[in-house]
């Protein structure tokens, strides 16, 4: 039995027939697959197609300069879009990062922060200087009026022009009293005026 | 200086008359006073106007005596004049000297020369004053500082 059926298994009855061996959903899968091999093609082709024409549209209104003038090579632009660095495309500076750049960036903020304080001791001594300066000038200013004004007020502060002073204002209320007395007497031996003195100027501002 | 002088007005139109020895008198106390005749012109002039029609005449100018008196009492003075005059301005001070009354009182010590003794009783209050009763004769001081009043 087993002699025959090898037998019968060499002579393919599909070959001798001509029939395909292959189950039909196989061969339908296969057929599908053919199909879609040859409309990926003619996509691809199609998709070659519009971006060819589209580079030449960029051709012709200067794209290609400004693929060349960029600073990494195509290649790299387009096969590593996520390393392209904005801030360089820019032009900007790179954030300081915090790592390796951190001592740098802080001696470089420190630096800015010694810079700052140098500037404002120098700010500081200059506001001095000019404050003492001003302060100078302003002394002076301020002296020279008080010189003028003592220059004018010589005669006022003139020992008897202000016992003179004072004994008017004793009469104002026309009446003279013991207090009065005392105080006029006090002022005469701080204003050093001998009594002689303050009966002279009493008659001036009484017969005056 | 004029309280003096008006004092020995009343005094010579003491009757409501003024005799010659008055008028005489008068013209002795101006001297003693060393007064103008523009100062006593003043003086004059507002007695007559204000006290002389006044004034009821009873005799025949008897009040030169009293002027006489007066001025013989005032000159008797002589030493003590300035310590009265002190004791009295200290005691004018106390109350309350006016100026008028400081002016008068001054001008009339002043021509007694006894103005800078006045003037220590009244501005110098660490000078000791004694204090003394005044006499008579210097009633119109009294009462020019207002130690006293014309009805007394």
């Amino acid at each position: 039995m087993f002699v025959d059926e090898t037998e019968e298994e060499d002579d393919d009855l599909y070959e001798a027939l001509e029939v395909s061996t292959t189950a039909p959903a196989a061969r339908g899968n296969d057929l599908l697959d053919a199909l879609g091999e040859e409309e990926e093609e003619e996509f691809a082709e199609e998709e070659e197609a519009e971006v060819i024409a589209t580079l030449d549209m960029g051709e012709t209104m200067g794209g290609e300069s400004e693929q060349e003038d960029t600073f990494f090579p195509q290649e790299e632009i387009s096969e590593e879009e996520e390393d392209v660095d904005p801030f360089e495309e820019l032009g900007a500076l790179r954030p300081v990062s915090l790592n390796n750049n951190e001592n740098a960036a802080v001696s470089d903020a420190l630096a800015a922060f010694m810079d700052d304080e140098e500037d404002d001791e120098v700010d500081d001594l200059q506001e001095i200087s000019l404050f003492e300066e001003t302060k100078v000038e302003k002394v002076e200013s301020e002296e020279e009026p008080k010189h003028e004004a003592k220059a004018e007020q010589k005669p006022k502060a003139d020992p008897e022009e202000l016992y003179r002073f004072l004994l008017e204002g004793v009469w104002v209320d026309d009446v003279l009293d013991p207090a009065e007395v005392a105080l006029m007497s006090r002022k005469r031996r701080e204003l050093k005026i001998s009594f002689e003195t303050h009966l002279k100027i009493l008659k001036e501002i009484l017969h005056d | 200086m004029t309280i003096l002088f008006k004092h020995a007005l009343d005094l010579a139109w003491n009757d409501g008359r003024l005799s010659r020895r008055g008028a005489v008198l008068l013209e002795n106390l101006q001297d003693f006073l060393d007064l103008s005749d523009h100062e006593r012109g003043v003086v004059e002039e507002k007695h007559s106007d204000e006290e002389v029609p006044f004034l009821i005449t009873r005799g025949f100018g008897s009040g030169a005596d009293l002027l006489d008196h007066w001025m013989a009492t005032l000159l008797d003075l002589d030493e003590d004049l300035p310590l009265f005059l002190v004791s009295m301005g200290r005691s004018a001070l106390e109350t309350g000297i006016t100026k008028q009354g400081w002016m008068d009182v001054s001008r009339a010590a002043e021509s007694m020369g006894c103005e800078f003794d006045f003037a220590r009783g009244v501005w110098e209050p660490e000078y000791e004053v004694e204090s003394l009763e005044w006499p008579d004769a210097l009633k119109p001081v009294a009462m020019a500082l207002g130690l006293m009043s014309e009805e007394e």
